[in-house]
């Protein structure tokens, strides 16, 4: 083991944890913040919704002027929303930045002041649309464009299965309702790779896996900016998954240099596109990540 | 925004108007149209199943 890597694992192992607990704490500030004003902005969505709804009922006109005036209003409501989603993005990746600075993961870091950056692109097109009247003209359309689809959907199943069953149809589908559409039973999974049926060591030692990299720790081995979201985890006796404190370097040292004996760990993937990259690679022969047996991954 | 089947481009300008308009890929009432016509033309069953 290199000098470098001693005194990373010493450095980090002290500081890592801080950068944890910085980074869940703003996650789970924003993400509270975020789920109250997503809340209000849904539920104001459906009371103007429904408002235009009873107004088009009475007649055409009226139903096209409420398309203006409440399109306006739900454009003002949606601005603010978008408003406060960017800021909360902004506060999430400066924690998450503070927590990579810890982990003195260069990688992330770089990676996370690009998210900043995008950011700041989101807040220009942001005013760009408020100031052009983009907000506004997107609903009052929107509104138009919802009238001559339901028109059109409506006609079409009528046509195709009757007025009776048709109708019948229309109800189960939720026509006069305001979440009209063919619903859709799914499923949420998450692939998780686990050391007692993935071999993390074989894999890390012949350069396939970065272990240290996926654990979002500074790593020698690999450099990627724009690196897949993953997270890694100790696992204890009961096989639940121990969260705090968070994996560090010198637990995942110790690990490959037992041959994974020392302890138990799973990897996480956690967006989509970490996902794909599983699907993906498991057929490639250069990757980041390699699944020998999809079935073993897959967990509810 | 979205291409339609038929090669509208994404680069014309209605689609710098959408973009504008939505700030992201939306559907188009083509697109609509074309979903809810292939659902209902060729698959039948799932509606009469609801």
């Amino acid at each position: 083991m290199a000098w470098w890597d001693d005194a990373a694992e010493a450095v980090g192992s002290a500081v890592g944890w801080v950068g944890d607990a910085a980074e869940a704490v703003v996650d789970t500030a924003t993400e509270v913040v975020e789920e109250v004003t997503e809340s209000a902005s849904d539920a104001a969505d459906a009371g103007l919704d429904a408002l235009r709804d009873g107004a088009a009922s009475v007649g055409p006109a009226l139903g096209a002027v409420a398309n203006v005036v409440l399109g306006v209003v739900k454009g003002a409501v949606h601005a603010v929303a978008d408003l406060a989603a960017i800021t909360f993005d902004v506060v999430r990746n400066v924690g998450k930045l503070v927590s990579d600075i810890l982990h003195l993961n260069l990688a992330d870091t770089i990676a996370d002041l690009g998210n900043i950056g995008i950011n700041i692109l989101q807040l220009l097109v942001w005013g760009v649309r408020l100031v052009t009247g983009a907000y506004f003209g997107k609903e009052v359309s929107d509104y138009f464009m919802r009238d001559r689809a339901l028109t059109f959907i409506r006609t079409l199943i009528v046509d195709e299965f009757g007025k009776k069953d048709g109708e019948d149809i229309l109800r189960k589908l939720g026509s006069g309702s305001l979440h009209f559409g063919l619903p859709i039973a799914a499923t949420a999974r998450i692939m998780v790779a686990d050391s007692n049926t993935f071999p993390f060591v074989t894999l890390h030692n012949a350069g396939v896996i970065d272990l240290f990299a996926l654990a979002g720790l500074l790593s020698f081995n690999s450099f990627r900016i724009a690196r897949e979201r993953t997270r890694v985890v100790r696992v204890d006796a009961a096989g639940s998954n121990v969260l705090i404190p968070p994996i560090s370097r010198f637990a995942i040292r110790s690990f490959l240099n037992s041959g994974g004996t020392t302890m138990r760990i799973r990897a996480f993937a956690m967006t989509p596109s970490s996902v794909v990259l599983c699907w993906a690679t498991s057929l490639a022969t250069i990757s980041a990540w390699r699944m020998p047996d999809i079935t073993a991954w897959i967990k509810s | 925004m979205i291409s339609t089947g038929d090669g509208s481009s994404v680069w014309g300008a209605d689609s710098l108007w959408r973009l504008w308009l939505y700030g992201d890929a939306v559907f188009t009432d083509e697109d609509v149209e074309q979903t809810w016509r292939f659902i209902v033309k060729k698959m039948p069953h799932v509606l009469r199943a609801l």
